[in-house]
């Protein structure tokens, strides 16, 4: 049909000669147009011209060039394969609800990536999407995309985080990393690089520096944690004057591990004059006040003089707090002579007890063990960090000595929570914790405590999924009573499918 | 226990491949509340989703499934879960008494049978053959002079729609339109009903698509005229013309009567679709191995109901067809069916020969619902927000529903793969597709 055609159709046909077309065509419309009415002339001419047009279609010659295809992937992982029945059960819900479902995703892409298989192609859409939905996902979902995946991801807008990818084998690729990639991918290299050859990495942020935005300053910043050396001052001074408060205290927070820096200098001055050693009648005792007044110079060290309205902290506690944060753990007991124990004991005795604890919280990381344990007996309610943040400093089999291994008991002091919130992504608990939790999983099968408490329905199936791989074999069947509820036996039920779907990704190679 | 199935002879029954992946995901003895067998049927209930764990039943006899699950796969992933845990002699399948649900269904299934074979046995030529002949002859009479009464009033409608102009077609006409194809119905044409309907969805669809409601109107007229010429027509054009009207084919005729196609057959794919509610439609498509013939089985499904058989995408059956008359006849019943287990590689014909072929069907037959299309060595890609398939011949736009279009992107991977597609004349749902390792893809869902 043409325009014209279109056209009289539009407006109303009101006169015969809207079909206009010679040969047999022609002949028959004009056959068909014996009707005195002109619109059901054209409602006959119409269907004549449809049959036609039915008749007469034909593929579009013009050759468009084709998207270049995915590269050939050797390590997709095979209909075959013992895992393929797991793997596909793990996506088969889409992007997680719950976050079973996320540690779920996480370890399975985890086993894939530990043997260098790729997700069978049938299941990209649903991993690209889980990614779209799930930031926190996407570092463990992009090595088991492999080219494929990334070649469906460039042609999904939605899918962009995952388009860039690039597989780093050789030098040259390494830098198409840090050019091309994406933010997470380039930080993932930027660490290796750090580890590596600290000094190549910071000159290559220093050459980026200004094209960055301010999140990604900050996590660049962070990163140079890794192998931090007295020369890396040079890059991070500049930085305690960043539009961003967030890389200012990353960096203030790394140049105060450099001894000999400027800043760490000023910090522990600050702090040195406020700790003093008092002679008493029971012998010397350290006694710290916080600062009188604001410092004008503190601004330079990324410490702020104006205390944010809601802090729980009055002001000078505040500034207090600001300082002792970014100095380093070390310094307090190689000032005081005191261990990490004594330290806190003392804190909480002094008048500064919310600052000082808070603070060194903050301070703490994985390479303090022992401040770790001390301040886990100094926790309180309300604290900046919280339980499971300093649990998850400590290796798993030394958290798990805080907690007791029956159900009950955890569940009663919220010990469930830490348990849960402080393994990480892709870890378990130790064997030996696993199964004698497990044991006492299973009893809250048996009875009624899974009746009426959600939140432990909940707790169990994010346990069932931090179990040790050793551990699940002890699961077979669990009981079903003749009266659970229908929240109950979803339970079970998922309950069974966390350990089958596990069981069967660590049973085989 | 009945019989002894093997893990092989149950993942046959899986429509696609995706059911048996996911049936295999749902084997676990845990994931089944309840377990039972006895000689007759194996059954079980499995917790799905929903609050209220699924009700699987598979008749051993005829290994027929039921599910209580809203899957529109027959058997659906329950079924053939619960027949992979019987294959494995599941010990919790000994024993069991059959619950009621059970009972109810294979006694509906055994009361459909009797009924069936009463109706073949009341169906059979009464004493009196000029009088039942008679008799049929006065029931088609009224028929057609119903549907004749329909077709008149629709015809005018139509021209008072092109004599007014589609541009000023308003809320009003829309309801006259409504109206008008409920009144089909009534004149027993439910396929010009079906016509009107989809004419009135592109109405709503803007000015892309005017030159399609023109040529909907104008094949509508098509049957009009087609209805008043009904006498001169052919006995081939009169099915055609009975099949558009929405007259359903006698399935006894075409059983006793129907021309006979006995060949292997591969079943190059299938759709289910849901055209009213509660009510299911499959469309599963044949093509011989030596007649090179294409074949359409199509059933309708109320309530769930179980298909009569399974067909599993790329398997290949040994079956006399029995096709219905029609200028291409395309639809067709199947009888004494059984798997070919060696199945035998094919070669498919090129992309132009393939869409000659359905442009020839069409030139055949203009209100032809669909045709099947195979295209070897065909690319899907995107482009833009359109999906197009690129052939030796050229290219041409596809849909299916999005997760679905994504997935076949996955599965080629920008490589050329055989698909398959039923062609309706201006737009292609692809339905299935494979490569050369086996691999298949197949669409997740009806639509």
């Amino acid at each position: 049909m043409n325009e014209r055609w279109i056209k009289s159709a539009l407006i109303g046909v009101q006169t015969e000669s809207a079909f206009e077309i010679d040969g047999a065509i022609g002949a028959l419309l004009a056959r068909v147009s014996e009707s005195p009415d002109p619109a059901l002339n054209f409602a006959r001419g119409s269907g004549v011209l449809a049959a036609c047009e039915l008749a007469s279609r034909s593929l579009d010659p013009s050759q468009q060039p084709l998207p270049a295809p995915a590269k050939a992937d050797p390590n997709t992982l095979s209909r075959s394969h013992p895992w393929m029945s797991a793997i596909t059960e793990v996506f088969a819900s889409g992007p997680p609800h719950q976050a079973y479902e996320a540690r779920l995703i996480d370890q399975a892409c985890r086993r894939l990536a530990d043997v260098g298989l790729t997700l069978p192609p049938i299941l990209l859409p649903t991993a690209l999407h889980t990614g779209q939905r799930s930031q926190a996902l996407r570092s463990i979902l992009l090595p088991v995309l492999g080219p494929r995946g990334r070649w469906l991801a460039a042609q999904n807008p939605d899918w962009k985080y995952a388009a860039s990818v690039l597989t780093a084998s050789d030098e040259d690729s390494e830098m198409r990393v840090w050019q091309e990639a994406n933010h997470l991918d380039r930080l993932a290299f930027f660490r290796r690089l750090r580890a590596s050859s600290a000094g190549e990495a910071r000159e290559l942020l220093q050459a980026s520096l200004s094209e960055l935005a301010a999140t990604e300053r900050a996590d660049f910043v962070s990163a140079m944690n890794v192998n931090l050396h007295a020369d890396d001052a040079h890059l991070l001074d500049p930085l305690l004057k960043d539009r961003s408060r967030d890389v200012r205290f990353a960096a203030a927070r790394l140049l105060a591990c450099l001894p000999d820096s400027a800043h760490a200098q000023r910090l522990i001055g600050w702090v040195a004059a406020l700790l003093v050693q008092k002679r008493g009648l029971l012998g010397k005792s350290w006694q710290l006040d916080a600062p009188q007044s604001a410092n004008p110079t503190w601004g330079q060290s990324a410490i702020e003089a104006t205390r944010p309205q809601h802090d729980p902290l009055g002001e000078r506690a505040w500034w207090l707090y600001q300082l002792v944060r970014q100095v380093p753990l070390g310094w307090w007991t190689a000032q005081t002579g005191m261990n990490p124990q004594g330290l806190v004991t003392w804190a909480i005795k002094s008048d500064w007890s919310a600052a000082l604890i808070g603070a060194w919280q903050e301070r703490v990381d994985a390479k303090d063990p022992e401040w770790v344990e001390a301040l886990l007996g100094a926790r309180k309610p309300g604290a900046r960090t919280s339980t499971s943040d300093l649990l998850a400093l400590l290796p798993v089999a030394q958290r798990e000595k805080h907690w007791p291994n029956q159900i009950d008991a955890l569940n009663k002091d919220g010990g469930l929570n830490d348990v849960i919130a402080s393994c990480a992504p892709g870890e378990t608990l130790s064997c030996h914790y696993s199964k004698a939790l497990l044991t006492s999983m299973l009893t809250c099968f048996e009875d009624d405590r899974l009746r009426h408490d959600y939140g432990l329905r909940v707790c169990l199936l994010e346990l069932a999924s931090l179990l040790h791989p050793d551990a699940l074999g002890r699961v077979i069947d669990l009981p079903r009573r003749a009266d659970e509820t229908p929240a109950m036996a979803d339970c079970t039920l998922a309950f069974e499918r966390i350990i089958h779907v596990r069981a069967a990704l660590h049973t085989h190679p | 226990m009945g019989i002894a199935l093997t893990r092989e002879q149950v993942l046959a029954l899986a429509p696609d491949e995706s059911s048996a992946k996911a049936a295999n995901g749902l084997v676990a003895d845990s994931k089944w509340v309840t377990l039972g067998a006895d000689d007759e049927a194996v059954w079980g209930e499995c917790q799905g989703s929903g609050s209220n764990p699924y009700q699987a039943q598979v008749d051993l006899g005829a290994l027929v499934s039921r599910c209580s699950c809203p899957s529109r796969k027959f058997p659906c992933k329950h079924g053939l879960a619960l027949l992979l845990n019987y294959a494995q002699k599941n010990p919790r399948f000994a024993a069991t008494t059959r619950p009621a649900w059970v009972d109810e269904w294979l006694a509906s299934r055994r009361n459909r049978s009797e009924r069936k074979a009463a109706v073949a046995e009341t169906s059979k030529p009464a004493d009196d053959p000029a009088a039942a002949s008679a008799a049929v002859a006065k029931r088609e009479s009224t028929r057609w002079s119903r549907i004749e009464a329909g077709a008149t009033e629709l015809e005018r409608w139509i021209a008072d729609q092109f004599r007014r102009g589609l541009a000023r077609f308003g809320q009003e006409q829309r309801r006259d339109g409504v109206a008008m194809a409920a009144r089909m119905i009534d004149a027993q044409a439910p396929g010009l009903a079906a016509r009107l309907r989809e004419a009135l969805a592109l109405m709503s669809e803007g000015a892309a698509r005017q030159a399609d409601v023109i040529a909907s109107f104008g094949l509508l007229q098509l049957i009009n005229e087609g209805v008043r010429r009904r006498g001169q027509l052919s006995a081939p054009r009169l099915a055609d013309l009975r099949a558009a009207l929405g007259w359903a084919a006698d399935k006894a005729e075409a059983q006793a009567a129907g021309d006979a196609v006995s060949d292997q057959w591969r079943v190059l794919g299938q759709i289910i679709t849901e055209p009213e509610a509660k009510l299911s439609e499959r469309r599963v498509w044949l093509q011989g191995l030596a007649s090179r013939r294409h074949a359409l089985l199509q059933e309708f499904s109320y309530a769930g109901k179980a298909w009569d058989r399974e067909w599993q995408n790329g398997a290949q059956y040994a079956a006399e067809l029995r096709f219905y008359p029609g200028s291409v006849p395309l639809r067709a019943i199947a009888q004494t069916v059984s798997k070919v287990l060696t199945a035998v590689s094919w070669t498919e014909e090129d992309a132009e020969t393939a869409f000659d072929a359905a442009s020839q069907a069409f030139a055949s037959n203009p209100w032809l619902a669909q045709f099947p299309l195979v295209f070897a060595a065909a690319t899907p890609f995107r482009d833009g927000n359109d999906w197009r398939l690129h052939t030796a011949a050229g290219t041409l736009p596809w849909r299916v529903d999005e997760d679905s279009a994504w997935t076949l992107l996955a599965f080629s991977g920008g490589h050329a793969v055989t698909t398959m597609g039923e062609w309706a004349g201006n737009q292609l749902r692809l339905l299935s597709g494979w490569d050369d390792s086996g691999a298949r893809w197949a669409l997740e869902t009806g639509e």
